[in-house]
C-alpha cells in the first residue's frame, strides 16, 4: 500500500509564559492509503497536536510532515488552506458545524468552496446526507439535531470535498456509547467500501477496536504500535466467547455472522432503514 | 498549485444576513441606534442647509445680488473717481449669458441725512426703481409708505434704524449730503416715501435709497455708475457668471466681485457654518462607528470557534475578512438607509411648516436669518451623510474583519 502521511523526527513544544510544554517529541509515522488507523493515547499525550499537524492546523517546530508528497511545513497559510479544502476531510469532538446553515447547506458549503455551482454542490449534499441515513434531516439546523446527527452531518461535510483521508479528532466523546458504536461502524464501513483513510485520535476503547491499526501515544512519543488486516464492521460487536462453544454451534454462528457481515458489507435499502 | 477556492455572492450575502440574524435582538437594538443616529444627523444636515440656504438667499436677495461690477479699485476705496462711466460696455454682455437673471446700476456713496435738529451718517443708494425690482427683493422690505415711484424724482426711502435716529416720519422734508467725483460737498432736498425693514441692522441703521438719475444729475456724474449688480439664475452659477464677465471684461478697468467677496463675514459665517456641520456628522458617524465596532467584536469572539472551523475547512483568509467586512457594510447599509429614510420624512414633515425661532430672532437677525428655519435635504447632504456612513461601515468593517483573518487555528479549536 502506498504511504499518504509520512511525519519524519517531529517536534512541537508550546509555551505557556517561559514554561514550556512538549508536546511531540520526535514523532515517526507513515500511514498508508486505506487504513482505518487510530491514534490512542491519555488526554496530554500529543494525539490532538499530531492530527492538528497534520491536517496542515498547526505548525511543528522542526521535523516534517508531507502528505501526498508534499511538505506541508513549508506551506504558506492560504496554500496550506487550499490543500485542506482539496485533500482532508475534518470530524471534530464537538461537530463543529456552522450554525447558520441546515445540515444540507453545511455539507454543501466545501464543494461551493471548491468551485462548484450551488445546484451541483445541493445535489452532492443529498447524495453524502444518503450516505450516512439522515437524508430527512437535511434542512434541519444543527441545533435542531442530536449529537449523533450532527456527527453524521460532520462526516458527510468532511467526505463531500472527496478527501484522500479524513482526519477525526476524538469523533465519539460527545456521544453516548450506542451512538458512538454506529458512528464508528459508519466510518468503518466508508473506510472499506471508499477506500478513504481514516485518521481517528482517540481514547475510546470501541474506536481502538475497530482500528486496522493503532498507535498509541504517551508524553508527545510513539510508545505502542500495531496493525492488523482490516477489520470487519462486526468486529466492534465481537464480545461472543466463540472459542467455548461446540464445534457445531461454533460453525453456525459463524455463518450467521459471515451473512450479517455480508449485508452490512453492502446494506440494502431496507437493511438500512432497519439498522 | 492550480487547486482554488471560490465562493459566490449569494453565499457571502446568505452567511452575512444569517449571521445578522443570529442574535437577533442585538442586531434590532444597533440598527434602532444606527436609525435614530442617522435620522437625527439627517435632520440636523437638512436644519443647517435650510438656514444656510436661507442666509444666502437673503443676504443676496436683499443687497448684494449674486455679483457685482465696479470700477477697478472702488470696493476698496469707495470713492466717486473709482466709477464705471460707460456701463453700456458691461450691459451689452448681459444679453447673450442665459444664466443672467437681471441686473441693475446703482450709485453707492456716503454721505449725512438731517432733518430738524437730527442727522446721522448714511450710505446713499441710489438705483433704478424698476431694474432693482429684478435683482433684489428690497423693495419687499418696505414695511412703511411706498417703494421709490417712477418719474418721482425726490423720493426717498430710509432704513428703519437711521429715521428713527434723525427722528424722520413719511413725508417730511430730508436734506442729503454728499461728496461730488471731483470733491466738492453738496447737499439736496428730498422727501421721505418709504421705510425699509430688511432685518439686517448694517442696511437698516445706514441706507438711504433715492433715484439713479436724480443722483447723476445731482452728484454730476452724467451716465456714470459705481455697481452693476447682477442676479443669477441660481445661487450655484455664482462662479460661472463671474468667470464669463472675467474672460470678457479687462482686469485692468473692472472689478468683479461674486457676493461672497462683498461681505467676508457672512463668507466666513458660511464657512463656519460648513464647518459645523461637518462636525455634527463627524460626531453621528463616529457614535455609529463604535456602534458597529462594538456589535462586530462581540460577534466575532462569540464565533471565533465557528471561524477556525471555517477556515479549517477551506475558507481562505481573504473569504473570512471579505464574510465580516460585508455583513458591516450591510448593517450599516440597512441601518444608514432606513435612517435616513426616516430623517427624510422627519424633514418632508417639517418643510411645510418649518421650525419657529421668532423669540430668538433678534440673535439671528444679524446673519440675515428668518425666524422660521425650513429644513432642506439637499444632494449634496445626502451624499455626504450615506458617503461618510459607508466610510464609516467600512471602517468599522474592516478592524474586526482583519482580526478574524488573525486568528490561531489551533486555538479557536480548543475552544469548548
Amino acid at each position: 500500500m502506498t504511504s499518504i502521511i509520512k511525519t519524519h523526527d517531529l517536534h512541537k513544544c508550546y509555551w505557556v509564559g517561559t514554561m514550556p510544554h512538549p508536546a511531540l517529541h520526535g514523532i515517526n509515522l507513515d500511514i498508508k492509503q486505506g487504513e482505518f488507523a487510530v491514534l490512542a493515547g491519555r488526554s496530554g499525550s500529543g494525539k490532538s497536536t499530531l492530527l492538528n499537524i497534520i491536517g496542515a492546523l498547526e505548525s511543528a517546530d522542526s521535523g516534517s510532515v508531507e502528505v501526498f508528497g508534499q511538505n506541508i511545513l513549508e506551506m504558506t497559510q492560504d496554500q496550506r488552506t487550499r490543500f485542506r479544502l482539496h485533500n482532508i476531510g475534518f470530524v471534530f469532538q464537538a461537530y463543529n458545524l456552522i450554525r447558520v446553515f441546515s445540515a444540507r447547506e453545511n455539507i454543501a458549503y466545501v464543494c461551493q468552496l471548491q468551485g462548484k455551482s450551488k445546484e451541483e454542490s445541493l445535489e452532492i449534499a443529498n447524495h453524502w446526507l444518503r450516505e450516512v441515513e439522515i437524508e430527512h434531516l437535511g434542512y434541519r439546523r444543527p441545533d435542531q439535531l442530536s449529537g449523533g446527527q450532527q456527527q453524521r452531518v460532520a462526516i458527510a461535510r468532511a467526505l463531500a470535498s472527496d478527501p484522500k483521508i479524513i482526519l477525526a479528532d476524538e469523533p465519539t466523546a460527545n456521544l453516548d456509547t450506542q451512538t458512538g458504536r454506529n458512528l464508528i461502524h459508519l466510518m468503518q464501513d466508508l473506510n472499506q467500501r471508499l477506500g478513504t483513510t481514516f485518521l481517528i485520535s482517540s481514547h475510546d476503547p470501541d474506536v481502538k477496536e475497530a482500528a486496522s491499526r493503532l498507535i498509541k501515544l504517551a508524553d508527545g512519543q510513539i510508545v505502542d504500535e500495531w496493525s492488523t488486516i482490516p477489520k470487519t464492521p462486526t468486529s466492534i460487536y465481537s464480545d461472543c466467547p466463540v472459542q467455548n462453544m461446540p464445534f457445531g454451534e461454533r460453525v453456525q454462528f459463524m455463518i450467521k455472522r459471515l451473512i450479517r457481515w455480508r449485508r452490512i458489507r453492502k446494506p440494502s435499502k431496507k437493511n438500512r432503514r432497519r439498522s | 498549485m492550480a487547486e482554488s477556492t471560490r465562493l459566490g455572492l449569494m453565499t457571502y450575502l446568505l452567511l452575512a444576513v444569517r449571521n445578522l440574524m443570529r442574535n437577533q435582538r442585538r442586531t434590532t437594538i444597533t440598527l434602532l441606534t444606527m436609525i435614530f443616529g442617522i435620522a437625527v444627523l439627517t435632520l440636523l444636515s437638512a436644519l443647517n442647509d435650510g438656514w444656510l440656504s436661507q442666509m444666502k438667499t437673503n443676504f443676496i436677495l436683499s443687497y448684494t445680488g449674486h455679483a457685482q461690477i465696479h470700477a477697478k479699485g472702488f470696493e476698496a476705496s469707495q470713492n466717486l473717481r473709482d466709477r464705471i462711466t460707460d456701463p453700456e460696455e458691461v450691459t451689452r454682455l448681459m444679453q447673450s449669458y442665459p444664466e443672467i437673471l437681471g441686473w441693475t446700476q446703482r450709485i453707492r456713496t456716503s454721505g449725512l441725512a438731517s432733518v430738524g435738529g437730527g442727522s446721522a451718517g448714511i450710505q446713499i443708494m441710489a438705483t433704478d426703481s424698476e431694474q432693482e425690482t429684478w435683482v433684489t427683493s428690497i423693495h419687499e422690505h418696505v414695511t412703511k409708505g411706498t417703494w421709490l415711484r417712477p418719474g418721482m424724482s425726490q423720493d426717498l426711502l430710509l432704513g428703519a434704524t437711521v429715521a428713527d435716529t434723525i427722528g424722520a416720519s413719511l413725508g417730511d422734508r430730508v436734506i442729503l449730503m454728499a461728496q461730488r467725483p471731483a470733491g466738492e460737498m453738496v447737499s439736496e432736498v428730498f422727501y421721505l416715501r418709504g421705510i425699509l425693514e430688511t432685518g439686517a441692522p448694517q442696511i437698516d441703521r445706514t441706507l438711504a435709497l433715492i433715484p439713479l438719475n436724480t443722483a447723476q444729475v445731482w452728484l454730476k456724474m452724467g451716465q456714470s455708475i459705481t455697481d452693476i449688480v447682477v442676479r443669477a439664475d441660481r445661487h450655484e452659477n455664482t462662479d460661472l457668471v463671474v468667470r464669463l464677465f472675467a474672460q470678457q471684461l479687462s482686469d485692468q478697468t473692472y472689478e468683479i466681485m461674486p457676493w461672497q467677496e462683498l461681505d467676508p463675514m457672512v463668507r466666513q459665517w458660511l464657512e463656519f457654518s460648513d464647518a459645523y456641520g461637518l462636525v455634527i456628522i463627524l460626531v453621528v458617524v463616529i457614535l455609529v462607528l463604535v456602534e458597529i465596532l462594538n456589535t462586530m467584536l462581540i460577534s466575532l469572539h462569540e464565533r471565533h470557534k465557528e471561524l477556525g472551523v471555517i477556515v479549517a475547512i477551506g475558507t481562505t483568509r481573504f473569504q473570512i475578512f471579505s464574510m465580516l467586512l460585508l455583513e458591516a457594510v450591510l448593517l450599516i447599509f440597512i441601518g444608514a438607509s432606513l435612517g435616513y429614510l426616516a430623517g427624510s420624512l422627519l424633514v418632508y414633515s417639517l418643510s411645510g411648516s418649518g421650525i419657529d425661532l421668532s423669540g430668538y430672532a433678534n440673535a439671528f437677525q444679524f446673519f440675515y436669518m428668518n425666524p422660521v428655519i425650513y429644513p432642506d435635504l439637499t444632494t449634496d447632504s445626502a451624499i455626504r451623510i450615506l458617503g461618510t456612513t459607508l466610510v464609516a461601515a467600512l471602517l468599522a468593517g474592516v478592524y474586526p474583519a482583519w482580526k478574524a483573518t488573525r486568528l490561531s487555528l489551533s486555538q479557536a479549536l480548543r475552544i469548548q
